[in-house]
């Protein structure tokens, strides 16, 4: 679960808490040029976050409540180049309740303690610190709700425990508690917000209506709204836009703008998001066409403007991307550095992707030989963190057309194909970009990249050498081993399924074309005593272990029935589940010696 | 960390080259701690010889980036090959901590044509040497290139100013000799130009004070979004 949302900064970031789980720390949702990322702000003094961050200021500092009632401050430190915590303590020892909101002037803001007192942060610049100014409370009641609706730098808004709304205003001399009443036939319920044109603002009431408070020149007025259509007001308002519209959460978990149309204020459903419910105040209103929701899934929705038609876009839930060495640890020494990441894996997936790393790509890495010379490896696996489980998946006649295409939003668009011949994967255009992107944040030394998928189909694709290699969960560790022979250790393929003749010269180190003199062939040193050269594979010698007795059988390399020999019946680069051969085996050593 | 014999520097710097139908380009750079390792076999089907200061520092090589393989179907082994417009493939320049840097170049060359070749690296350099028929040079990375890449000032090498990686506008004079300004993004893209020419080289630059100072902050309007249908009912 997360907080609501708040604390937008740049058109391009917003922050909530996280309130469940492993995390509940603050968390930045942050437009990095490329894509929406979750960015984890720890929590201060191992203490959990606890409320919507609020009261953002110059666009590098916000604050958040913790779970003992204190304020800290969360401040992008310009002079060290990261962020910093810094403790704002509990305004007379009282824990903080509601809040913090209403930030004037980049120097002050307001929180309510659990005994219904106002409190003022303030930046006295005079001082050149923060003080705390206590407000106390209204006349003959209590602070009940946050403090919202700040006006001209000088007033601001709260409900009341006897429903009432109150402004507090300082008056040029003091600061002074104005009675705004009760709404028409009801009380407030909620926190005030969207506050426009230093002239109005709005709360939901107790019986579910939204209201409308709203100076007409002469007086304040309540303006009653009503309730939207066939449902109830059941968050604070927020996200105000233009000066003539502001978003509500109502009791059937939709999201309802309120806009005046230019002759009159309408209500517009939102619906809504798709398969869950708004459940907390909208928020962190951007460039006039998105603003953002959480939702009793845990996710957090954004309901955007997307040119043609308002939109929701899935934030997901909140968790970052994580990395961990899983083989070495980080260093400068050179190894055969691989990264490994997961394509389609939600939050929930987590687990599930680690036990599908360790069991197919580090189980590959650990087959046969490997087993010993694991410290020639550093391999880094990222969580990567998808906002919903699964990939999108495309599907083609045997013409090439397109006859299925069901979307999912995955961090990396990889799109599984079923296709052997279209190398069993599509790519989105900004897959390669992505990829790249990652490895350049989690292991810049990444000689090569996996990516597990998450799909039920079976597919692999795969650079010829060190690049990007695709896999989905289906394909298994021993087809990740045998891609890994190819990428890793230059190897070629021992299996023939075609009946082409081989006229060239084998680069490869497991398979040759037929020397002038068999005892020229290239793993001559490997071949087992008194062994016929070529050596016959439906008669072999007696006694043929056929993983580990080294010969020279025609036939390789994939397409080459007859002109190209391979050292073993069977091996890991032909058949994928037996082990390398003595000759892959040797090859691979060598490569990994560098390494060691 | 015991130096093996076959690393090459105390960094590196690894660079992106890009392969596509027109040919190579550089991608980027970034600099990396550790030497780079100089493979004992290179089979690939393309070599990368980096130069620094004249001397051959590492070959590296490496398949055609731009093929890629599917896996076999169940049952049926085989693999698929198809190819993709694009891939990028890494070559690590090795340096030293504090020794000023030579000139850098990477040649890289095809020997996918060559019918018969060595592997290893002694017999691959003589190769490159006598440059027989079949062999075809892919591309040429020269230092000019690599200082004019965005990447260069942030690599941190000794002597070379870094340089953060933002963005930056631009006054320049157009065909008319009149003064205008460009934003172009830190990969060299154009994003933003005046809407006229200036006057005068003071008022452009007063804009982009302007720019600096507010532009950056100013709040974003959007103008596209309609209003819900109007009706007969008048507001309170």
């Amino acid at each position: 679960m997360i907080s609501g949302p708040g604390a937008a900064m740049l058109d391009s970031k917003l922050f909530v808490s996280r309130l469940n789980g492993d995390f509940p720390d603050l968390y930045e949702r942050w437009w990095d040029g490329d894509e929406w990322i979750w960015i984890n702000h720890g929590r201060p003094a191992s203490s959990a976050v606890t409320g919507t961050p609020g009261a953002a200021m110059l666009e590098e500092k916000l604050f958040v409540v913790v779970a003992d009632g204190s304020l800290w401050e969360r401040h992008w430190r310009s002079d060290l180049g990261r962020w910093a915590w810094n403790s704002h303590g509990r305004p007379g020892n009282r824990p903080i309740v509601h809040g913090p909101g209403a930030e004037m002037m980049n120097e002050k803001f307001f929180v309510v303690t659990d005994d219904g007192h106002l409190w003022e942060r303030h930046w006295r610049n005079d001082q050149g610190r923060w003080v705390w100014n206590d407000h106390g409370t209204p006349p003959a009641t209590t602070v009940a709700t946050a403090p919202g609706a700040a006006m001209m730098d000088s007033k601001l808004f709260v409900g009341t425990a006897n429903g009432r709304l109150y402004e507090r205003a300082w008056n040029g001399t003091q600061w002074v508690w104005v009675d705004h009443g009760l709404p028409t036939g009801t009380s407030v319920a909620t926190a005030p917000g969207a506050a426009m044109m230093n002239s109005k603002l709005f709360v939901g009431t107790a019986d579910g209506r939204l209201c409308e408070r709203v100076w007409n020149g002469s007086q304040w007025v309540w303006v009653d709204h009503g309730a939207p259509p066939a449902t109830t007001v059941a968050t604070a308002p927020g996200a105000a836009m233009m000066d003539s519209k502001l978003f509500v959460g109502t009791a059937n978990g939709h999201l309802y703008e309120r806009v005046w149309n230019g002759s009159r204020w309408v209500w517009v459903d939102h619906d809504t998001p798709p398969g869950t419910t708004v459940n907390a105040a909208p928020g962190a209103a951007m460039m006039d066409s998105k603003l953002f929701v959480s939702t009793a899934s845990g996710r957090l929705y954004e309901r955007t403007w997307d040119g043609a038609r308002w939109t929701w876009v899935n934030h997901g839930t909140a968790l970052h991307d994580r990395a961990e060495h899983v083989v070495g640890r980080p260093g400068p020494d050179p190894k055969l550095s691989i990264l490994i990441m997961g394509d389609g894996y939600a939050e929930a997936d987590m687990n599930a992707y680690r036990s599908q790393v360790t069991s197919q790509v580090l189980g590959a890495l650990r087959l046969d030989l490997l087993l010993l010379h694991q410290g020639a490896f550093r391999v880094v696996r990222v969580d990567l963190v998808s906002v919903e489980s699964g990939v999108r998946e495309r599907r083609y006649n045997t013409r090439g057309t397109i006859i299925s295409d069901v979307f999912k939003f995955s961090r990396l668009g990889l799109i599984p194909n079923d296709s052997w011949d279209r190398c069993w994967f599509d790519m989105s255009t900004f897959t390669d970009a992505r990829i790249e992107k990652l490895r350049q944040r989690f292991a810049p030394d990444a000689d090569h990249v996996i990516v597990l998928v998450k799909s039920d189909t079976w597919g692999g694709c795969s650079s010829v050498g060190p690049g990007t290699g695709y896999f989905t969960e289906g394909s298994g560790m021993t087809t990740v081993a045998h891609e890994m022979g190819h990428n890793l250790f230059a190897l070629g393929d021992e299996y023939v399924s075609a009946t082409e003749t081989f006229t060239g010269v084998s680069r490869y180190p497991n398979t040759s074309e037929a020397p002038s003199e068999w005892n020229m062939l290239k793993w001559f040193d490997l071949v087992a005593p008194n062994t016929p050269l070529p050596t016959n594979a439906a008669r072999p010698p007696a006694g043929w272990n056929r993983r580990t007795s080294v010969g020279a059988f025609e036939g390789a390399g994939g397409s080459y029935a007859t002109g190209l020999f391979r050292p073993v019946l069977e091996c890991r680069m032909n058949q994928n589940n037996p082990p390398w051969c003595p000759v892959c085996g040797r090859k691979i050593l060598t490569d990994l010696e560098v390494f060691e | 960390m015991s130096p093996h014999p076959q690393w090459r520097g105390q960094r590196r710097i690894r660079v992106a080259l890009e392969f596509s139908a027109r040919g190579i380009r550089l991608a980027g750079m970034k600099p990396l701690e550790g030497p780079a390792v100089q493979r004992p076999f290179l089979e690939g089907s393309y070599l990368a010889e980096v130069t620094v200061g004249g001397t051959t520092a590492i070959v590296h090589s490496f398949n055609d980036p731009r093929s890629v393989r599917g896996i076999s179907r169940p049952q049926q082994p085989g693999h698929s090959f198809t190819r993709p417009g694009t891939a990028v493939v890494y070559v690590d320049v090795p340096i030293a901590h504090e020794a000023p840097l030579g000139d850098i170049s990477i040649n890289v060359t095809d020997l996918s044509k060559l019918r018969q070749r060595p592997v290893d690296l002694a017999e691959v350099q003589a190769l490159l040497d006598r440059a027989p028929k079949g062999i075809r040079a892919a591309g040429r990375i020269t230092g000019e290139q690599l200082r004019a890449h965005p990447d260069w000032g942030a690599l941190g090498l000794p002597g070379i100013p870094s340089a953060p990686r933002l963005g930056f506008y631009e006054i320049y004079r157009d065909r008319e000799k009149q003064v205008r300004w460009r934003l172009r993004h830190s990969d060299g893209r154009t994003v933003a130009e005046c809407a006229g020419p200036y006057p005068s080289r003071a008022e452009c630059e007063a804009d982009l004070r302007w720019m600096k100072e507010s532009g950056s902050r100013a709040p974003v309007r959007s103008l596209d979004i309609p209003s819900p249908p109007t009706a007969a009912k008048k507001r309170k």
